[in-house]
């Protein structure tokens, strides 16, 4: 479905000719970046359309995850209850928290950034449109095989998170644990596409002269999250890739009977689990400090000290994660070290909660139905945060763990930091949105239903685990003194749920009947404010210079001088969608961003990924190799959209600026892209190494009864073709650059990744087996990690050589070759430390 | 470099010791306790103790050049700017924080 035009012509002209009109840009625009209609939907790919999508169907999640949680109060509300038996239970709890954490939180966050900050960064799109496509797809699709699962009672039923043993093959020997582990690593690549494009994005797609200090704070806060999910999520995909191996082929990680340890699964997921409520929070934060200015008609008060306290944040985020396991007896001085951290976490959330509240206080502001909402998050998100530092400190941790205190106090944070920013959210921006006004009658009593229904569950759920109430009983006895708050916490839910439906039918009258709203209602001041409302294809008919941190109150006008053609980019060229890229630091104009337009690839791609994830639940893997075939083609097939086969040189951006094409640009987004992707892929590699190693050191069951036989030679050929391949895929690419043929230097590139295959071939036999020990499965897992990175090496190499051949590479385009060559460094460092990794435990563990 | 292109460097590096520090104590507590270095004595203290305010010592001592080079580098105009200000104020945090990490490892007992 890609238009021709998406490949680009020999030369174009410097400067378009000038529109005739606004009226007539508009028009042009439109039909460029617009996305078809009918079946075309399907092949949107504009961050308007896919961030819209994210977000209703996070709220469609949200509805079922909602219901799930009413089903369990109407089971708790009363002891003895018979409405729903034990094993139905287990289901329901479990994809409650499943849902809600993986398929509402996550990707809504996703959606608003996807929406939102093109728009504030005075971008027309994100850097990678057909990743969020993809990547919604993908969300869509995992998020189904869930749901349908529960629908035929075959839904995961170990909590979710998935504690191992219970959720190894001898005591869930359904395919239950199975549809957890395969549907959430498929709806996580859309967190790591998702994670790399808003990366990518905040970093080079934004106007010209927004430097990264004048970023409106908002993008700050989603380029902390974006780098959190980063490093986050890979440990939880390893996990569940190696606990997939576990129960599919007795590979035993996890089994302390052969070298294994089950609190290898609770140290990878909670690696992953406790940024994650960071995760969460960063970015609905990010929001609070977005509206309470504008709310209080006063600039926030300490950018530099909320800039700085989200940093400390981040870091320190992902050294609390044993917190969640202070009862499975680990030494009490390596406790300490994270009740250290949890209770130092809390400082850079306080700063940001004095900035709030100073700025609040120094300004006038107006209490409309978002403020209520945010003051509503004050009080839900500051209590959760207290019991947060209570359950901080290890003594009080082991009187509370796994009690109704924990879930009351999860459940504070996570509602409180989440969900009532997100609502106030919803209202602020719903001018944005509809291009209607809004009324508040509805809204505020939905809030108080919300709000009361909220601390009615809540609350007492504290006093329900202070009296001992151990969390995930089916029910409990009469005597036991639970009965009276576990009824007012049920009466309470069903209050909580009216306020959302309400809020529901609230939000679909104001779309329907609201006036229409002028542009920036607010008076804000950052540039989503700026366009047209709602707002149109393209976002930004022309795009700004920014000058400042609030360029609506530096030049009120500035929307209607942009809607007027006074901006960079006032015209339409070649059907090309166009964005200005920036330098990252300092904002300044680098190059002529080429936009991909829409196209089924992404939907294509990710049914065929969805067969390859469907085929390994279902243990058909030679259907499963078919898929993940398709889907390297497909992914392949992506870039025959791109490129061009001859320089066009630099093009007029207007206001006399001129400007590289992406195409011929030393770094294009492309390239940033693949320098986090291998960040994400780092983390997962990492995560590998510090599982063989805490085996290692903590496991019973080692040394291992069996080490490597021989395998040195093959070693040593991995090695050496690794690091030709690299060599090789350096010198090509310094050729390209001079202007001679790179496909000599290709070929050696290739050849050293047939090379490095053959030596991963020579070293399976010298591996143990790897279902007798731990450490055979570990380092077949380490070995296998390299041989399929060096096979896409060898595979990148290929592609460099056609590219070339096709006349896709010349001096001034190079990016097929930078990014290939980025690739093979990679793989080259990751073979040198394995294989040091695998020689020299081998060597300890002999000696 | 200025202190626009120096950012990257300064604005993490404070934490990326803390981090380090984190994970070593960590390692070395775990380590330590699986092998029996709190009954070997070096001197007064046990080898695991003396292992862990090594650790705990060196990332301090990192903090030295760093904050000599946060010193030396330029500044921008504007001087109350992110770039200048932010690299300065996570470093200070990323100190403080590793001197409370550490504390735990040179007090309490060992592998109780």
């Amino acid at each position: 479905m890609s238009a021709p035009s998406d490949t680009h012509p020999a030369r174009t002209a410097g400067d378009p000719a000038p529109p005739t009109s606004p009226v007539a840009l508009h028009k042009a625009l439109d039909a460029i970046w617009r996305t078809p209609p009918g079946w075309g939907r399907l092949s949107a790919v504009n961050h308007t359309v896919v961030g819209r999508r994210f977000m209703l169907t996070a709220f469609a999640f949200f509805t079922i995850g909602g219901l799930l949680a009413m089903l369990i109060r109407a089971q708790l509300a009363t002891p003895h209850s018979a409405f729903v038996g034990p094993a139905l239970y287990n289901q329901i709890f479990t994809m409650h928290g499943t849902v809600m954490m993986f398929l509402f939180a996550i990707p809504m966050l996703e959606g608003w950034a996807m929406y939102l900050l093109p728009k504030m960064l005075g971008s027309r799109d994100m850097a990678f449109p057909r990743l969020s496509a993809y990547g919604y797809w993908c969300y869509l699709f995992g998020g189904s095989i869930l749901i349908v699962a529960l629908a035929v009672g075959a839904a995961p039923d170990a909590g979710w998170f998935m504690y191992t043993p219970l959720s190894s093959r001898p005591y869930s020997p359904g395919i239950n644990a199975d549809v957890w582990l395969i549907g959430v690593t498929f709806v996580e690549i859309s967190a790591i596409s998702a994670a790399v494009e808003i990366i990518v994005t905040i970093l080079k797609l934004r106007a010209p002269g927004m430097s990264l200090d004048r970023m409106p704070i908002f993008a700050w806060y989603m380029l902390i999250t974006a780098l959190m999910m980063l490093f986050g999520f890979p440990p939880l995909i390893l996990g569940s890739i190696l606990l997939e191996l576990e129960r599919a082929f007795d590979w035993p990680f996890f089994d302390p009977t052969r070298g294994g340890d089950p609190l290898l699964w609770q140290h990878l997921f909670w690696l992953f689990g406790h940024p994650e409520v960071y995760i969460i929070f960063v970015p609905a934060a990010g929001l609070v400090s977005t509206m309470i200015p504008v709310l209080a008609r006063h600039p926030l008060i300490g950018y530099t000290a909320i800039v700085a306290s989200l940093v400390a944040l981040a870091f320190l985020s992902f050294g609390l994660w044993v917190h969640h396991m202070f009862t499975v007896g680990i030494p009490h001085m390596a406790l300490a070290f994270f009740s250290a951290a949890s209770m130092l976490v809390a400082i850079p959330t306080g700063i940001q909660i004095f900035a709030w509240i100073g700025t609040l206080a120094m300004g006038r502001p107006r209490l409309h139905l978002p403020m209520l909402y945010l003051l509503g998050f004050f009080f839900v998100f500051v209590t959760g945060g207290l019991t947060g530092v209570m359950v901080a400190v290890v003594p009080f941790d082991w009187q509370a763990h796994d009690t109704h205190f924990v879930v009351a106090h999860l459940h504070y944070v996570l509602i409180g930091g989440f969900v009532f920013p997100m609502l106030a959210a919803a209202y602020y921006y719903l001018p944005l949105v509809t291009g209607r006004q809004t009324v508040y009658g509805l809204g505020k009593a939905a809030f108080w239903l919300i709000f009361l229904g909220m601390n009615a569950t809540f609350f007492l759920m504290h006093l329900t685990g202070l009296k001992g109430m151990p969390r995930r009983v089916h029910t409990y006895l009469d005597a036991v003194g639970w009965t009276e708050l576990n009824l007012v916490s049920s009466i309470g839910g069903f209050v909580m749920t009216m306020g959302f439906a309400l809020f529901v039918v609230d939000v679909a009258l104001q779309r329907r009947y609201g006036a229409r709203t002028r542009r920036d209602p607010w008076q804000a001041e950052t540039l989503e404010w700026a366009i047209p409302l709602p707002p149109t294809s393209y976002a930004f008919l022309s795009i700004p210079h920014v000058d400042g941190r609030a360029p609506l109150t530096d030049a009120p006008q500035l929307g209607a001088k942009l809607a007027a053609g006074e901006g960079y980019l006032a015209h339409a060229r070649n059907g090309w969608q166009e964005t200005i890229a920036v330098e990252a630091l300092s904002g300044r104009p680098e190059q002529i961003v080429v936009l991909p337009r829409p196209t089924l690839l992404p939907l294509v791609s990710a049914l065929a990924t969805g067969v390859f994830f469907v085929s390994v639940l279902f243990k058909v893997y030679l259907l499963a190799l078919a898929g993940l075939a398709i889907t390297v083609c497909l992914l392949l097939a992506w870039t025959r959209a791109g490129g061009a086969r001859s320089d066009i040189g630099p093009l007029s951006a207007g206001r006399g600026l001129l400007l590289p094409t992406h195409l011929e640009a030393a770094r294009p987004p492309s390239w940033w892209g693949m320098v986090f992707l291998l960040l994400a892929d780092g983390t997962m590699l990492a995560s590998l190494l510090f599982g063989l190693f805490f085996l290692a050191v903590i496991a019973s069951g080692w040394p291992p009864p069996a080490g490597l036989d021989g395998g040195v030679a093959a070693g040593a050929a991995l090695a050496a073709g690794a690091f030709l391949a690299a060599l090789a895929g350096r010198g090509a690419l310094a050729r390209a650059r001079r202007g001679a043929s790179p496909s000599l230097l290709l070929a050696g590139a290739a050849a050293g990744g047939v090379v490095a295959l053959g030596g991963v071939a020579g070293l399976v036999p010298a591996l143990p087996d790897p279902t007798t020990h731990a450490f055979g499965a570990v380092s077949t897992a380490l070995l296998a990690y390299v041989g399929v990175h060096a096979a896409i090496g060898l595979l990148l190499a290929v592609y460099g050589l056609v590219r070339v051949r096709r006349g896709f590479v010349s001096a001034r385009r190079t990016s097929d070759l930078s990014i290939g060559s980025l690739w093979h460094d990679y793989v080259a460092g990751a073979a040198a430390i394995a294989l040091a990794t695998l020689f020299g435990l081998e060597g300890m563990l002999a000696g | 470099m200025n202190a626009q292109t120096s950012f990257p460097v300064f604005v993490t590096a404070g934490f990326l010791i803390w981090s380090s520090a984190f994970v070593m104590l960590y390692a070395a507590a775990s380590a330590g306790c699986a092998f029996g270095w709190q009954m070997e004595m070096v001197g007064p203290l046990s080898l695991q103790r003396l292992v862990l305010l090594g650790v705990w010592s060196v990332h301090l001592a990192a903090f030295v050049p760093l904050g000599l080079a946060l010193r030396r580098r330029g500044s921008p105009g504007d001087r109350r700017s992110v770039f200048a200000d932010a690299p300065f104020w996570i470093t200070g945090a990323a100190f403080a924080a590793t001197v409370f990490i550490g504390v735990p490892g040179a007090v309490l007992t060992a592998c109780a």
